[in-house]
């Protein structure tokens, strides 16, 4: 393993299971399903109405709900944590997909209704600063979008900054509100199952929307023992690559997502064989669960058919630019636990004796390291490595 | 205190071609246009279905690698550790608006599937991944004004980190006719708004950047290796980094009729700057292309570029929301 680890020293997450990782995580261990009509916004018309809302109150920060939920999670994960670091040498790193356009269609509706600022907070950009004004950080700030595998990428470039110094501690946040104009657009493509997503099973159909926020406080690990700091696993590894296939369209053998993963073992200097477990893209879709389970077979070689498999999304629904950072806390809480949630909704799994998915049960799994991967439209895929504390 | 990102990428980074399609002089409306149209070079079916950013992303970055003397087409079985990123405040915006037109007008039955996917931030940078068979990295960076630094800083540093040899970068915007006349009503926006003195500036810029000694570029590229010397990225207002006066034959040159001035400001004259109107640059793109093209000095094939001489320095620094401040600078390679 690499000698530079980069600690992850506070976690924070809002999920349609509720506020804090502790919901997040009792509802994987439980298997709930909290997908219900969609409340938002109108879904007449729709053929699939369904979605994992988040229901607690959300106080739009700047009046973007994605940047209220990216507080919230912010909020639980740095409460007490940042006081010995100064503020401009906290970093912040925002991935997001969907948000800004709610305000365009505001625009497009009424126009001289719009908010004054509209086609400022059009921009993404909008969604770091307004975080950043929120929590009084004053460190470098950006936001990358690289579709479904945003705050992955987020995570990576976080860990990338602490290595080159730039800053002594980086939020690293995922956030995604659950907007009419990604749901219509997933609708159009009729990539939604109509029922609660199944990934890996053989009856699966798509996907399940969702919204959330993730944050994860990344510091060096030897600053973060220096602070005693409490330490809830370790980044140890990063892959990015880009299947240059299709807009939409996994490539079939998974070679793109599989690069991604290669790449994450060969930075944390281990060996597939040492993957105790993988937190799962798994969307539910047809084509993205079998070509992610041709990427797990070969990056994992001979050791993907023993390789415990799960994911997450089948709970929280598809939370699109947040999910990276979500699945990243799912994998270091499983990794603290030692238990792998099992995927909910898998009856009949499709890839017996290529991965081993987890279902019905959790699974016990005394893991030093996981893998958690996230792909996304474009191409982008994006894989990550933690490690145990 | 030493600038991290200048120390752990200066000479290890060189861009080796660019492009810049420059916006016209003729200011229409609120806004100086991308005045080409790259349908011709794209064929009609792409023309007709790509976003406009995406079309004039793949144009320009094709350029940018002619002019680097590397291959076009696609071979993604030797372009796995090449990558791309895009730095735009708008993205994909003319789709955008678009898919949101129907989508409020007529709900979401009447919504177009294909341009849902053509209307994220990351669709031009997944079309030149797609064009040229990038199996790197592919990444979109979405700053406002910081969103061309962002790009170009954070294309280095995938070099510099290993996780690619050779990066493309693509920044800049091409507005969309009702965003742009939105963004100019008086009743609209606040702040950097397109007011009478303003015109709102679009552009694409493209540079290739590889490690330096990577080797399997052909003889004749058009044009000079180009240098980092650093940069940093910041939110300490006070901190300058100023772009070395770039000198060819006793003169400082700029790319256009628009050049940025000693505080930072975008002009877009020769004029004195009391008469000049002040050009919105959405990403920034426009101020990095101003002192790439200045470190650059005389060169060839710039799509669309026209040059002038300004008898200031440069001055490169591009701001965006509170407080936020990205610099960076690029130095003539010496050695050609």
């Amino acid at each position: 393993m690499r000698e530079d680890p980069i600690a992850v020293t506070a976690i924070g997450a809002v999920t349609a299971l509720g506020a804090g990782v502790g919901c997040l995580w009792q509802g994987l261990l439980e298997g709930r399903r909290p997908f219900s009509r969609v409340r938002a916004f109108g879904v007449d018309g729709c053929r699939v109405q369904t979605a994992a809302e988040v229901t607690i109150a959300v106080p739009p920060i700047g009046g973007d709900r994605s940047a209220g939920l990216a507080v919230l999670a912010a909020r639980e994960a740095v409460e007490g944590v940042l006081g010995g670091i100064p503020p401009d040498r906290i970093g912040l790193v925002v991935g997001s997909a969907g948000a800004g356009t709610e305000v365009l269609e505001q625009a497009l509706a009424a126009p001289f209704d719009a908010p004054s600022e509209w086609w400022r907070r059009y921009q993404k950009r909008w969604l770091a600063d307004c975080i950043a004004t929120e929590l009084g950080l004053d460190g470098p700030r950006t936001v990358v979008n690289t579709a479904c595998s945003s705050s992955a990428v987020a995570i990576g470039l976080g860990a990338d900054w602490l290595r080159a110094g730039d800053c002594d501690a980086v939020l690293a946040i995922g956030t995604d509100e659950l907007g009419r104009f990604t749901y219509t657009g997933f609708h159009a493509l009729r990539a939604l199952d109509p029922e609660p997503c199944r990934p890996f099973d053989r009856s699966r159909r798509g996907l399940s929307m969702g919204e959330a926020a993730g944050c994860l406080l990344l510091e060096r690990g030897v600053d973060a023992r220096r602070l005693r700091h409490p330490i809830r696993g370790y980044l140890v590894g990063v892959g990015m690559a880009c299947d240059a296939h299709h807009l939409t369209a996994p490539e079939p053998s998974g070679a793109g997502a599989a690069r991604a993963i290669e790449r994450a073992l060969a930075d944390a200097r281990i060996g597939a064989d040492a993957i105790g477990f993988v937190n799962a893209h798994g969307t539910g879709t047809p084509l993205n669960d079998a070509a992610e389970v041709a990427s797990l077979v070969c990056a994992l070689g001979p050791h993907a058919p023993n390789c415990p498999v799960h994911t997450v999304k089948a709970t929280t629904g598809h939370c699109m630019g947040a999910a990276g950072a979500i699945e990243a806390i799912a994998t270091i809480l499983a990794l603290e636990n030692a238990i792998v949630p099992a995927t909910a909704g898998l009856v009949d799994d499709e890839f017996a004796g290529q991965v081993r998915c987890v279902k019905g049960q959790p699974l016990p799994v005394d893991a030093a390291f996981a893998i958690s991967t996230n792909f996304g439209f474009g191409g982008n895929d994006a894989a990550l490595v933690f490690a145990h504390a | 205190m030493p600038d991290p990102i200048c120390s752990s990428v200066k000479g290890r980074v060189r861009v080796v071609g660019g492009s810049f399609i420059a916006p016209a002089m003729v200011a229409e409306q609120s806004r100086m246009r991308i005045d080409f149209e790259p349908q011709g070079l794209l064929g009609p079916d792409r023309g007709r279905r790509l976003d406009p950013l995406s079309q004039l992303a793949i144009v320009a970055i094709e350029h940018a690698r002619l002019n680097a003397g590397l291959a076009l087409g696609r071979t993604l079985e030797t372009r796995v550790n090449e990558g791309v990123v895009v730095g735009s405040a708008l993205g994909a915006v003319s789709t955008t608006v678009r898919y949101a037109k129907r989508l409020v007008a007529a709900g979401a039955a009447a919504t177009n599937p294909i341009d849902f996917p053509d209307s994220i931030d990351g669709a031009p940078a997944a079309h030149v991944a797609l064009e040229l068979g990038l199996g790197g990295p592919s990444l979109t960076f979405t700053d406002g004004e910081l969103s061309a630094s962002s790009a170009i800083i954070q294309a280095a540093r995938m070099i510099v980190w290993g996780r690619a040899t050779r990066m493309h970068v693509i920044v800049g915007d091409r507005c969309d006719d009702w965003f742009a006349a939105a963004m100019a009503r008086p009743s609209g926006p606040t702040g950097a708004s397109v007011d009478d003195q303003s015109l709102l500036g679009e552009c694409v810029l493209a540079l290739v950047l590889e490690a330096e000694g990577l080797a399997d570029r052909s003889p004749g590229g058009q044009m000079d290796p180009v240098d980092f010397e650093g940069f940093l990225s910041t939110d300490t207002a006070t901190a300058e980094l100023q772009v070395p006066t770039p000198v060819h034959n006793g003169r400082t040159v700029l790319p256009l009729d628009w050049f940025v001035d000693t505080r930072g400001n975008l002009r877009l004259s020769r004029e004195p700057i009391a008469e000049a109107k002040r050009l919105v640059d959405p990403s920034g793109a426009l101020a990095l292309a101003g002192a790439w093209l200045g470190a650059l000095g005389p060169c060839k094939n710039m799509l669309g570029a026209r040059r002038a001489v300004v008898p200031e320095p440069i001055a490169a620094r591009v701001h965006c929301g509170h407080k936020s401040l990205s610099k960076l600078c690029f130095v003539r390679h010496r050695g050609q």
